[in-house]
């Protein structure tokens, strides 16, 4: 059969057809792609937490004073002196258990600061070598933030592992004053769902 | 249907659906085939846009997410305006938008290091339509690139050539719909400019030119020769004062219209960690901002990492005497525009490619970068052949090695969307490494070969634009 030339066919038929080829086609595509393909939410699997932060201890830098308290599984870190820029208040863990940090390598933890003077601040301990300053960071509102801590990125692992935690705060551009405490909760060594062993 | 005096009448809005109207006339006996390629380059586009995309990509969806539904800029290196497009896109499809990755964006998390957050976003349930929705507005401008070529190349069997070569150009393709990236959308403007100062009209190429630097500043680096070619065709000191005027508008305004957005949109207060450094440092720590672990305008950083990313020689004296390579260079380049006789807008074309070369073969480049020269160098292939097409192969396949560099980041961590497994592979180069081969010795010979190939052919060039005597004779 001869076909028409071009330009001649029914401006409705080629109407539909453009639709058909620059809309519906995609459309169905890109809606199929996203049902087939086999996505997963983001979720953790916890190897260890520590709810109760009994056994934890106060260390503060030289020159400021903090107590601890804990109530319903959130520990709060507060200042009874003046602590100002680069000066710290913490909580020391005891001596960890034994977690497989090739395994359970994030660590997980909820922190909520009062205000954007107040840094929150982690550092890890392995049996060798100083401090791991892991995180100092300032939030702009008074919400929990969750923090979520690749050990790995910081060279921890099964030969080098994790030995005890300090959750604590230090005072950034104006000193803070007495009073001022940052809280922690949720505290976990986990791994991603799904992630391979 | 009506017929009157044996012609058939056309309903009003059929004339949309004349999609020959996009074509210059020059190829017009050329639609059916046009069209087929048109087509295979959208199918091609449609089936890498839900599949694919890179921690950059789901970095600019978080940006224009947040925008969209907070009114918060994060402040990154990036010129704002594009992330007011992402936005916009993302509004008109807010119905459509998966809540898993809506909720993902604006929930109190935070990763260390933090491209723990795109890389988990890649993985998430509706990847796909937030990627297209992503990458709508650079289907738009890379397919209107791809039709704007056809205007520009006046021959009719070249203008096909180069819309062919654009179309299915592993680069376009690379960038814009396998890494994500937006440099598209200034390019298309950069491709404008070039067309309207091609037909003449300088305020339209100038106002394209303001736009292309307005979405990303590189385009600034074309404004000088751009300045020097209408100074020259100008007579007279006020005609040419007015026409230094006009450029100097074109191109302040765009960049004070983004400090200006910088400065008056509330900004998201992205906590910056502290504890890190270099590029891992990014947000606000205290009321400061912090961009690669510097205090200072993100912007700023963003337009000095031309220099930063330059090649450099240093003097062995006690003072620290640095020479910078590209802007060398790119001195030496513009002065030779300046007393290059007979300008016009094919010359300007060539020294344009030059240009590009240079940035590529002398600078540290993301692989983004590499679209902004393509267009020129496509439509220098379509013309011209050989000797240019062999070496613009050679040119493309050692891009791939180059951005080696980038590792996984530019190979395995775009493939998430599509194999979310990809997540925990490592990328080639780490491969190489674990496999005892010497990655750094290959990737930088690999580099040193396209640096070689990008100023063989800047040679060539510009020994054809500079010394075309001298060309004809051999």
């Amino acid at each position: 059969m001869k076909r028409p030339p071009s330009g001649t066919m029914d401006p409705r038929l080629r109407l539909a057809a453009v639709i058909l080829v620059l809309l519906i086609f995609p459309v169905a595509y890109v809606a199929a792609i996203n049902a087939v393909l086999p996505h997963t939410s983001l979720a953790f699997e916890a190897g260890w937490t520590d709810q109760s932060f009994s056994g934890w201890t106060v260390n503060v830098s030289q020159g400021t004073s903090a107590v601890l308290s804990v109530s319903n599984g959130t520990l709060s870190v507060i200042s009874t002196g003046t602590v100002t820029p680069r000066q710290f208040v913490a909580a020391d863990s005891p001596n960890l258990p034994q977690v497989d940090i090739s395994r359970y390598h994030f660590l997980i933890v909820s922190i909520r600061t009062p205000a954007y003077y107040v840094g929150a601040r982690i550092v890890m301990w392995t049996g060798s070598g100083g401090p791991i300053l892991a995180l100092v960071k300032t939030y702009a509102d008074t919400e929990f933030h969750t923090e979520v801590i690749d050990l790995r990125f910081f060279g921890l692992s099964t030969a080098r592992p994790l030995r005890m935690i300090e959750l604590g705060w230090e005072g950034v551009e104006i000193p803070a004053s007495a009073g001022n405490h940052v809280e922690f909760r949720g505290l976990s060594l986990a791994r991603e769902v799904g992630e391979p062993a | 249907m009506n017929e009157v005096g044996g012609t058939r009448s056309v309903p009003w809005w059929a004339r949309y659906a004349d999609w020959t109207r996009l074509l210059p006339e020059s190829v017009k006996d050329q639609s059916r085939r046009i069209a087929k390629l048109f087509l295979l380059g959208l199918a091609l586009r449609i089936v890498l846009s839900p599949s694919f995309g890179g921690t950059d990509a789901a970095t600019s969806s978080w940006i224009s997410t947040v925008l969209m539904t907070k009114g918060q800029l994060i402040l990154s290196n990036d010129p704002p305006p594009i992330f007011y497009l992402h936005a916009l896109v993302f509004e008109a499809f807010r119905p459509i938008y998966p809540a898993t990755i809506f909720n993902r964006f604006l929930s109190p998390v935070a990763f260390t290091p933090s491209i723990l957050l795109p890389i988990s976003i890649l993985r998430e349930p509706g990847i796909g339509v937030v990627l297209t929705l992503l990458k709508l507005p650079y289907l738009a401008f890379d397919l209107a690139s791809a039709v704007l070529l056809l205007w520009l190349v006046r021959e009719p069997q070249p203008a096909i050539r180069a819309f062919k070569i654009w179309l299915f150009n592993p680069i376009v393709l690379y960038v814009s719909y396998f890494f994500g990236q937006f440099d598209i959308v200034a390019v298309f403007f950069v491709i404008l400019a070039f067309y309207y100062n091609q037909h003449g009209r300088r305020n339209a190429a100038l106002l394209a030119l303001s736009v292309a630097i307005l979405f990303k500043d590189f385009a600034i680096v074309l404004v000088p020769f751009f300045l020097v070619l209408y100074l020259e065709q100008k007579p007279g000191f006020f005609a040419r004062f007015k026409e230094l005027l006009k450029v100097a508008l074109a191109s302040a305004a765009p960049l004070a219209a983004q400090f200006l957005i910088a400065l008056t949109q509330t900004p998201f207060y992205e906590s910056a960690n502290y504890a890190l450094t270099g590029d891992q440092m990014n947000g606000f720590f205290g009321r400061s901002i912090y961009n690669r672990g510097e205090p200072g305008v993100p912007l700023v950083q963003g337009f000095l990492t031309f220099i930063g990313y330059s090649m450099k020689l240093t003097t062995f004296s006690p003072i620290p005497d640095v020479i910078y390579l590209f802007p060398l260079a790119y001195l030496i380049l513009f002065v030779a525009w300046i007393l290059l006789r007979g300008k016009d807008a094919g010359k300007l074309w060539n020294a344009t490619v030059v240009l590009f070369l240079l940035i590529y073969a002398l600078n540290l480049f993301h692989p983004q970068w590499f679209l902004w020269g393509q267009p020129f160098l496509i439509v220098l292939v379509a013309r011209q052949r050989k000797p240019v097409s062999p070496l613009y192969a050679g040119i493309v396949a050692l891009f791939f090695a180059y951005i080696l560099y980038f590792d996984a980041i530019a190979y395995t961590l775009p493939l998430i969307p599509l194999i979310p497994a990809a997540a925990f592979w490592p990328g080639p180069t780490s491969m190489m490494r674990n496999a005892g081969l010497p990655a750094d010795l290959i990737l930088n010979l690999a580099r040193t070969a396209f640096s070689g190939l990008c100023l063989a052919l800047a040679f060539l060039l510009f020994r054809n634009v500079w010394l075309p005597s001298r060309t004809r004779e051999q």
